[in-house]
């Protein structure tokens, strides 16, 4: 059995500058000195081969073992955080969106599209039928799964509406058929979403399973972008998940959740939803509002719940962290049911500031833990 | 053009360096500069009527004022209308007061002088402002429509002597959430007060919307023209009542890559002629084009110019 209040990460985390570096050009003594400092905090095993590596002077050539050490400083990050369930923070996808969609046959990058400040993606366009050409978290799981040291691991996979909602779809939009060019673009997207569910993301997921991943996170921050397609996101979760026997998670964030209903209730092998509650919090507990559609509508399926903000550098003491744990538990009545997690993935904050969110998520869920039992 | 213009990747680059203290604030403005230069020239040389500067540093259409005014806080990442981008939410935690300059160092109006071109003011519109912000002050969003546009007002008069042509009140919200019946007045008289405030055209661009959601009521509003998004509304709601203002023909998709055919664009802007009259209509994209990269969003500019020149007789 979980403990009461299990702790899992979400998404990906900031890639080490050493990483970075060792990509671009050569790595010198400030980034030298942040794989040992790092590498002492999460005591990791054979730094010294690691800090030779990183003197070598050509390392272009040597990108999958340097991707490999990043893995495992993901690993131990989560870990010595104090986490239940880890990944590795993604180490070795570019990024959500960006990573699945070359690994594709179909698509075609344009160019850098802002998602919000000063940040920023780079959109695809999808100009062909879209077509498997490998699994491509497989490898990245195995890897994973030998090396680390907790035995739950959830696996991030990015869902197939939201592929579609982030790509321009020039393919599927001379396929549909609907006269009025409104409909013309939504039936494309349901369409593509479809597809990459049925062709991509469903042989993906088998693939996954087949290696022994038990737990598997669906991440669809899109969701919701157009409520009148919601229909779109569950017919391509039902169709990605036909014959999956493991628990299956939905990551949704920054979203307007009402418009989920009732249309997830028809996501029967979706066992939890993991929102993002703390970045619209307050005093009040006014960000964990939206609780109160799993009450109206009946879901009972587990919660991932927000409790970290991923977007400010303040720091959620454990006590403001146990207080939101603990809000939500009474106001659902049932605390089983709750895991807790930050909002979204921690890349855009520095692992300093990423590290110590997490480690008052883990003691803010001990303190819960505490009263609650 | 109207709303915010795609950066450049050397442009995006230097924010990223400048997050990471890498590049100090002036050598930052240095690449905004440089950037708005190029994008002026690039409006210059394609001889679009009325330029703008494209609104680089703005992270989203409200953020001068997020930043800028006193009773206003920034709140929470929220996602902006049904686009992948999000901006962040105004809360507004006292009265808006509009005495401060707010625009001052948002727009190059230097630049866009030295441009000797048309230009023009781009500005969020209060309704929109009103329905996409956090109330924590009013009593109701007719008085916050009303503030905001008063303030909106000051801002004109402030910028009226750098020598503006026209200004654009961006209002999605107008037909993606229009107002309740009880609510339209106000948002006309905020209008008027924005629009009377200045000797100015004045445009209300509506985008991402169906504009038969406030049709034909929108055309009582007090604005010279209306920009309409022709990828959301229907052109045969032209046909519904006489078009009494000037149009901005929303026929170049900022949200979609496929690359509109200039041939296509032609036959449409005449069918729209025959309904508004040729002498009423400004041809232009749907949206702000900052949800395409820039590549894509300079090459759909030229297919709309393209377009305008064979309209015009091959004169451009």
């Amino acid at each position: 059995l979980n403990p009461l209040f299990p702790t899992q990460e979400i998404g990906s985390l900031a890639k080490p500058s050493w990483l970075l570096k060792a990509f671009r050009a050569k790595v010198g003594d400030k980034e030298l000195a942040e794989v040992e400092k790092w590498g002492n905090i999460l005591r990791v095993d054979g730094l010294g081969e690691l800090l030779e590596l990183l003197r070598q002077k050509d390392l272009k050539e040597r990108k999958k073992e340097l991707r490999d050490w990043a893995s495992l400083f993901g690993i131990r990050f989560l870990e010595t955080a104090g986490l239940d369930i880890i990944y590795d923070g993604e180490m070795k996808r570019v990024e959500m969106y960006e990573y699945p969609i070359r690994r594709i046959r179909g698509f075609k990058f344009l160019g850098l599209v802002r998602a919000f400040d000063n940040k920023y993606y780079r959109k695809a366009a999808c100009v062909d039928k879209v077509e498997f050409k490998e699994a491509y978290h497989t490898d990245e799981f195995k890897f994973v799964k030998s090396r680390a040291n907790k035995k739950k691991i959830k696996v991030p996979i990015t869902g197939p509406y939201t592929l579609a909602d982030w790509s321009f779809n020039e393919y599927y939009q001379k396929e549909a058929k609907s006269e009025r060019f409104r409909d013309r673009k939504m039936e494309a997207k349901g369409l593509l979403a479809l597809d990459l569910a049925k062709e991509v993301i469903g042989p993906n997921i088998k693939a996954l399973v087949a290696e022994g991943a038990e737990y598997i996170q669906i991440d669809e921050p899109a969701a919701t972008t157009h409520p009148e397609e919601v229909k779109f996101f569950v017919d391509a979760f039902n169709e990605a998940t036909k014959g999956i026997d493991c628990k299956l998670s939905v990551h949704i964030c920054f979203s307007d959740y009402r418009h989920l209903y009732p249309h997830v209730l028809e996501m029967k092998k979706c066992s939890q939803f993991s929102w993002e509650f703390a970045n619209r919090d307050d005093d009040r507990r006014s960000g964990y509002q939206d609780l109160s559609l799993f009450k109206e509508y009946g879901d009972d399926r587990e919660i991932g719940l927000g409790v970290i903000d991923v977007h400010h550098d303040h720091i959620e003491s454990p006590e403001l962290v146990r207080d939101r744990i603990l809000h939500a538990a009474k106001f659902l009545e049932e605390p089983r049911r709750l895991y807790i997690n930050p909002d979204c993935g921690l890349r855009t904050r520095t692992w300093p500031v990423a590290f110590e969110k997490l480690k008052n998520m883990e003691k803010g869920a001990l303190l819960a833990r505490t009263e609650f039992e | 053009l109207t709303g915010i213009f795609p950066r450049s990747d050397e442009l995006i680059e230097a924010t990223r360096a400048y997050e990471k203290k890498k590049i100090g604030k002036d050598e930052l403005n240095e690449y905004f500069s440089k950037d708005t230069m190029r994008f002026l020239e690039f409006q210059t040389n394609l001889n679009l009527g009325c330029i703008t500067d494209g609104l680089l540093e703005w992270q989203d259409i409200f953020r001068p004022f997020t930043e800028k005014v006193s009773g206003i806080k920034t709140g929470a990442l929220t996602r902006w209308f049904n686009n992948n981008t999000f901006y962040r939410k105004p809360i507004i935690t006292d009265k808006l007061v509009g005495d401060e300059n707010i625009l001052d160092g948002w727009i190059h109006t230097d630049l866009l002088r030295a441009a000797k071109k048309q230009w023009k003011i781009v500005l969020p519109g209060p309704y929109t402002f009103a329905l996409m912000s956090e109330n924590r002050y009013y009593k109701n969003r007719d008085e916050i429509v009303l503030d905001f546009a008063r303030m909106l007002a000051n801002e004109l008069k402030y910028l009226e002597p750098f020598e503006p042509s026209c200004f654009d009140l961006c209002e999605p919200a107008l037909v993606c959430y229009p107002p309740e019946k009880g609510e339209l007045a106000a948002v006309k008289s905020a209008v008027d007060v924005i629009t009377t405030a200045t000797s100015l055209q004045s445009n209300l661009q509506t985008y991402f919307g169906d504009l038969s959601n406030i049709y034909p009521e929108i055309l009582d509003f007090n604005v010279d023209s209306i920009g309409v998004d022709f990828y959301e509304t229907q052109i045969e709601l032209m046909d519904e009542y006489s078009f009494t203002k000037y149009l901005g023909c929303g026929c170049i998709d900022a949200r979609n890559s496929s690359m509109e055919r200039v041939g296509d664009l032609v036959s449409f802007a005449q069918h729209i002629f025959d309904r508004v009259g040729p002498d009423r209509v400004i041809l232009s994209p749907n949206c702000d084009l900052e949800y395409l990269p820039m590549d894509a969003a300079e090459k759909k500019v030229e297919v709309l110019t393209e377009a305008m020149r064979i309209l015009n007789g091959g004169e451009g």
